[in-house]
C-alpha cells in the first residue's frame, strides 16, 4: 500500500491562521501598521531556519507567479500589492504568508503523505513566532480570524491527490458526498471546479472549531485513506477493462512528451497524468519520483519562463517546455 | 428531565441528531417543541431558497446596523462579506455572528492548541475522550448512555443541565 499510496498522494500541507492582538483584520487594518508585520514575524523567525522575505510590491510578476504555482504563496497574497509579505524558507517546506485574508498565515508543505510531520514543523514555526509576537486569541473561540470558518484552531489540513481512476470513472462525486459527511472537501488544484486538469485534487478538513489539531489529522487522514483505497480500486478495474488500449494510450502520452517540439501546459498535464498512470501500472519505470513530481511544477507557466533566463512569448515558451520536459523525463524514465 | 428552552416544564419532546459528525441533543416540552416547529417551518419555506447569503444562515433579513464598537464593523457588511474586522467583532456582534459560526462549524466551543504552545488543557483532552464516547454510544443506539455522556459534555463545557 505504501508505494502506492506515493503514487497517489503527491503532499500534504498544513496551514494555520493567526492574527496579531490589538489589530484590526487586514480588511481594516491601516496600511502603516500591517506593514510592520512581516518584521516582526521575520524577527520571530531569526536563528530558527534561514528564511527569506518576499514583498509582493517588490518582487516581479514572474517571480510572483513562480511562488504561486509552487503553492507557497496564494493568489489573495500576490494581489496585495500594498502590505502582502511572504516568508519562506530555504527548502521551501514552511511559507508565512503576512496581510493576506489573516495577519499570519503559517504552511508547511511536505511531499508524500505526512501531515503529522508537517504540523510538527508548522507547529515549531507557530511556537517561534508566538513567543515574540501576541496572536490574537479567546478561551472560548480559539484563534480569532477574519472569517468564522477558520475559528478555533485555524488549521487546515490538506493532502493533494492524484486521482485519475476515479476521474475516468466518474466516481469522485460519490467521494465528495461521503467525506462531506466527515466535514471534509475535495477541489480541483489545477482548472476550475471538480474538473482538474491532470487529475490532481485537494482533501481538506472544513471544520476547525471544537476539534483538536490532532482530531483534524486523524480525520483528514482517514479520509484521505479511504479516498486511496477506492482509487487503486479504480485503478485496478481501469487496467482490467482498458487492456491494449489504455497502454497503448498511456505510451503514445509519453512518447509525446519525450519527443514534441513544443508543447502548452494543459497538453502538458494531461500527457503526464497518464505517464503518472503509466509508472503505477509498470509500463514506465520511473527512477526518481521527486523530480517528477518537481517537474509538475517546474513546467507550469511562470516556473518555465523563469528556468528559461529569457523573456519569452508563449510560442517560445512552449518550445523551452518541450526541450526542458524531454530532457528531464529521458533522465528520470525508461520504457 | 427539563426543557432545555423554558427549564420550567417537563420534557416530552426528545431528539438526537448527528450531522456531518456532530451531534445534537434536544429536550423540549410540549409547548417549546411547539414554538420550535413553527420557526423552523418559517425559515424553511420556499423564499429561503431566494433570498441571498443572509437567509442562507436562517437569519432576518431586514437591515441589521448593529456596529462594532472598535472597528465599526456593521452586522450588515458581516452578513454580506462573510467577514469580521477584528477580533472584537466576535463579541461586540455576537448576536448576529455567533449563530454564523454555529452554523458552520457546528460547535462554538475550541479544543485544541493555545497561544503559550501546550496543546488542549486537561478538560478538552476529556471532553475529546467522551466525544469519542458518545459517537458510540449513538452508533450501538445506546440513546440513555448517549444522554449521560451529553451531560457530562455540557457540564465540561460549563452550560447547565438543568
Amino acid at each position: 500500500m505504501n508505494k502506492a499510496l506515493n503514487n497517489i498522494i503527491i503532499s500534504s500541507r498544513i496551514r494555520l491562521a493567526r492574527n496579531i492582538d490589538g489589530l484590526p483584520f487586514p480588511e481594516k487594518v491601516s496600511a502603516d501598521k500591517a506593514a510592520l508585520i512581516p518584521r516582526d514575524v521575520y524577527a520571530a523567525l531569526s536563528g530558527v531556519d534561514t528564511y527569506t522575505i518576499y514583498r509582493m510590491n517588490e518582487i516581479s510578476e514572474t517571480d510572483g507567479n513562480v511562488l504561486k504555482e509552487k503553492h507557497l504563496i496564494s493568489e489573495d497574497l500576490l494581489r496585495n500589492k500594498d502590505t502582502g509579505a511572504a516568508i519562506i524558507n530555504e527548502s521551501e517546506t514552511v511559507s508565512i504568508l503576512i496581510n493576506e485574508e489573516d495577519h499570519v498565515r503559517e504552511q508547511c508543505i511536505l511531499p508524500g503523505f505526512a501531515l503529522k510531520e508537517a504540523f510538527t514543523a508548522i507547529n515549531a514555526v507557530d511556537d517561534a513566532i508566538a513567543k515574540k509576537v501576541r496572536f490574537a486569541y479567546g478561551e472560548k473561540l480559539g484563534y480569532l480570524t477574519a472569517c468564522p470558518t477558520n475559528l478555533g484552531t485555524g488549521m487546515r489540513a490538506s493532502a493533494m491527490m492524484f486521482l485519475p481512476g476515479l476521474s475516468i470513472y466518474n466516481s469522485l462525486q460519490a467521494c465528495v458526498n461521503a467525506i462531506s459527511r466527515l466535514n471534509m472537501t475535495i477541489r480541483g488544484v489545477y482548472g476550475e471546479g471538480s474538473d482538474s486538469v491532470g487529475y490532481i485534487y485537494q482533501v481538506s478538513n472544513q471544520k476547525t472549531l471544537g476539534v483538536s489539531e490532532r482530531q483534524i489529522i486523524d480525520a483528514v487522514e482517514t479520509s484521505v485513506g479511504h479516498i486511496a483505497e477506492a482509487e487503486l480500486k479504480a485503478r485496478d478495474s481501469l487496467k482490467t477493462s482498458g487492456g491494449d488500449e489504455l497502454k497503448d494510450k498511456i505510451m503514445r502520452a509519453y512518447g509525446i512528451l519525450t519527443n514534441a517540439y513544443k508543447i502548452d501546459s494543459k497538453e502538458f498535464m494531461q500527457l503526464m497524468a497518464l505517464v503518472n498512470l503509466g509508472a503505477y501500472y509498470g509500463y514506465i519505470k520511473l527512477s526518481d519520483r521527486e523530480q517528477f513530481l518537481k517537474l509538475i511544477t517546474n513546467a507550469q507557466p511562470a516556473n518555465i519562463a523563469s528556468l528559461s533566463n529569457k523573456d519569452l512569448n508563449g510560442d517560445e515558451r512552449d518550445v523551452f517546455r518541450a526541450k526542458y520536459v524531454s530532457k528531464v523525463l529521458s533522465t528520470i524514465t525508461k520504457k | 428531565m427539563l426543557c432545555d428552552n423554558c427549564k420550567k416544564n417537563q420534557a416530552t419532546y426528545h431528539s438526537i441528531k448527528k450531522i456531518n459528525g456532530v451531534t445534537t441533543e434536544r429536550h423540549l416540552c410540549y409547548e417549546c417543541h411547539l414554538k420550535q416547529a413553527e420557526k423552523e417551518s418559517d425559515f424553511n419555506g420556499i423564499g429561503e431558497l431566494f433570498s441571498g447569503f443572509k437567509n442562507l444562515f436562517g437569519l432576518p433579513t431586514h437591515r441589521n446596523v448593529a456596529r462594532c464598537g472598535v472597528c465599526g464593523t456593521t452586522a450588515d457588511e458581516f452578513l454580506e462579506t462573510g467577514f469580521v474586522g477584528c477580533p472584537h467583532c466576535y463579541e461586540e456582534l455576537s448576536g448576529v455572528i455567533m449563530p454564523v459560526v454555529s452554523k458552520v462549524q457546528s460547535d462554538t466551543r475550541h479544543t485544541g492548541k493555545s497561544p503559550n504552545g501546550k496543546k488542549g488543557n486537561a478538560a478538552a483532552e476529556e471532553y475529546e475522550e467522551l466525544r469519542r464516547q458518545l459517537d458510540l454510544a449513538i452508533e450501538s443506539e445506546r440513546y440513555e448512555d448517549a444522554s449521560v455522556i451529553r451531560d457530562k459534555m455540557r457540564t465540561l463545557r460549563g452550560i447547565s443541565n438543568e
